[in-house]
């Protein structure tokens, strides 16, 4: 065995890697080669100085550290299945707003006295009709009718009572008018809010992460503005509380019907 | 099912207290591991989060065909390779640090009066953990999961999916490299 193979084989050996008989015949070498024998000690005085270094301790606020990386990477990832989606999403827009629009043409047509239905086809048209378009027509044309000021009074604290259960879906909002939900407070309202704030840190992360909170999903963002699904009153009631605490909401939006809201972060001087 | 593979299953389905388990398990080890690579407290801290986010994303692919140590050190071996590659920074930083006399004398004036036979040994390891910094990312490697973490030739080839004679053969290349360099240094 000549000194090179020695030298490939030293640190196998020192593992106890080498089948018997090699690892006998690198014995033998080593015992009457100076050179390969230093060369031995000294890698076997390394590995041990290596095995003997010190083991760290982790940063105190290792676990605190990651967890903030992990949920803002959470809250990045569905964006990202968001966007995914979009095209998917905008097609559901369009169909709203496509019933939007028939919704307000049969307004128009009861306000300029073009529809009349008398209260018994009312009844009617409600059991016939798809639900919330029934709804909607019955309440416009039931105070369009001179119903007194009661009946007006009722129709919208039942309806603020099924906003306060949270029960209320998306479509329904299509029902209700922009006068009756200017009416109610505490809540967003339209599709599009300015958050006044004088905190410079606050940016559209800030507002991603307490949407995420609530179970609000991130529709888009931009550097000064994020938009969010809200399918809940209970959802726009917590998203209305969270803005508060950052700075000035002021509602800008004229869409009283959109399931999203677009906040634009204003810096205040 | 042994308690590892327990949190495993979970955390797959989502459950975030079982990823803070497996993350309790293998946090010092991966951190050490991305400070014997960078040595530098900052980065390793840095990378093994990074390693982390890495698992949480794709726990979901973790099959189970490998042993999750392996998985989780491969995930690290290479989110540090990749920053080496990024920014070089991995080697340069580190030979200065451990090359300039400066530095160590900095440390050890710093710290309480040790007796002398401590503070040249406390030197030595210093210089040892620069050698080992300054060696390049396939060395060091081997001589971290090798002789610091007692991982076996098999595991160390599974983690960096090369033949079991690669493994032996940068082991050795390792050491040897690693001999020279602190010879040099402690001349």
């Amino acid at each position: 065995m000549d000194c090179r193979v020695v030298q490939e084989l030293i640190s196998p050996y020192i593992d106890g890697e080498l089948d018997r008989e090699r690892a006998r015949q690198l014995e033998a070498h080593v015992e009457s080669c100076s050179e390969c024998r230093q060369r031995l000690e000294e890698m076997k005085a390394v590995v041990q100085m290596v095995g003997a270094l010190e083991e760290k301790e982790l940063p105190d606020d290792f676990a605190d550290r990651l967890q903030t990386r992990l949920e803002a990477e959470q809250v990045t990832g569905m964006i990202h299945r968001k966007r995914v989606g979009f095209s998917s999403w905008m097609k559901w827009v369009g169909m709203a707003a496509a019933a939007a629009v028939i919704v307000l043409a049969i307004r128009v047509l009861s306000l300029n006295g073009l529809m009349y239905t008398s209260p018994q086809e009312k009844g009617r048209t409600e059991s016939a009709a798809p639900e919330n378009m029934s709804k909607s027509f019955v309440a416009d044309s039931r105070d369009e009718g001179g119903t007194g000021p009661s009946d007006t009074q009722a129709d919208a604290a039942d309806k603020q009572q099924e906003l306060d259960r949270g029960d209320v879906g998306a479509s329904e909002y299509t029902s209700e008018t922009s006068e009756q939900a200017q009416e109610a407070d505490g809540y967003i309202k339209s599709d599009k809010v300015e958050l006044m704030v004088q905190d410079v840190c606050i940016n559209p992360q800030t507002l991603m992460i307490r949407a995420v909170q609530h179970g609000i999903d991130v529709v888009d963002q931009t550097q000064d503005s994020i938009t969010l699904k809200v399918t809940s009153i209970e959802q726009r009631k917590a998203l209305y509380r969270e803005l508060e605490l950052l700075g000035v909401v002021k509602e800008v939006g004229t869409n009283f019907e959109s399931d999203t809201v677009t906040i634009v972060i204003v810096e205040q001087e | 099912m042994n308690e590892e593979a327990l949190f495993i299953e979970k955390a797959r389905n989502g459950d975030v207290s079982a990823f803070e388990k497996l993350v309790s398990l293998y946090a010092k080890k991966i951190y050490n591991y991305c400070y014997r690579m960078t040595d530098s407290r900052e980065d390793a801290e840095d990378l093994a989060q990074e390693v982390f986010i890495k698992v949480y994303q794709n726990l979901k692919s973790f099959k189970g065909d490998s042993k999750f140590s392996t998985w989780i050190y491969r995930i690290a071996y290479n989110t540090c390779v990749d920053r080496y590659r990024k920014n070089r920074k991995l080697d340069t930083v580190s030979l200065n640090y451990g090359k300039d006399e400066d530095s160590v004398k900095i440390e050890l004036v710093s710290n309480d009066p040790l007796p002398e036979e401590e503070v040249i040994k406390k030197e030595r390891y210093r210089k040892l953990q620069a050698c080992i910094a300054g060696l390049k990312p396939e060395y060091k490697t081997v001589i971290i999961l090798r002789d610091i973490q007692n991982y076996t030739y098999a595991e160390i080839a599974e983690i960096l999916q090369v033949p079991l004679g690669t493994v032996k053969s940068h082991i050795s290349r390792a050491r040897a490299a690693l001999c020279d360099a602190l010879r040099e240094m402690l001349e």
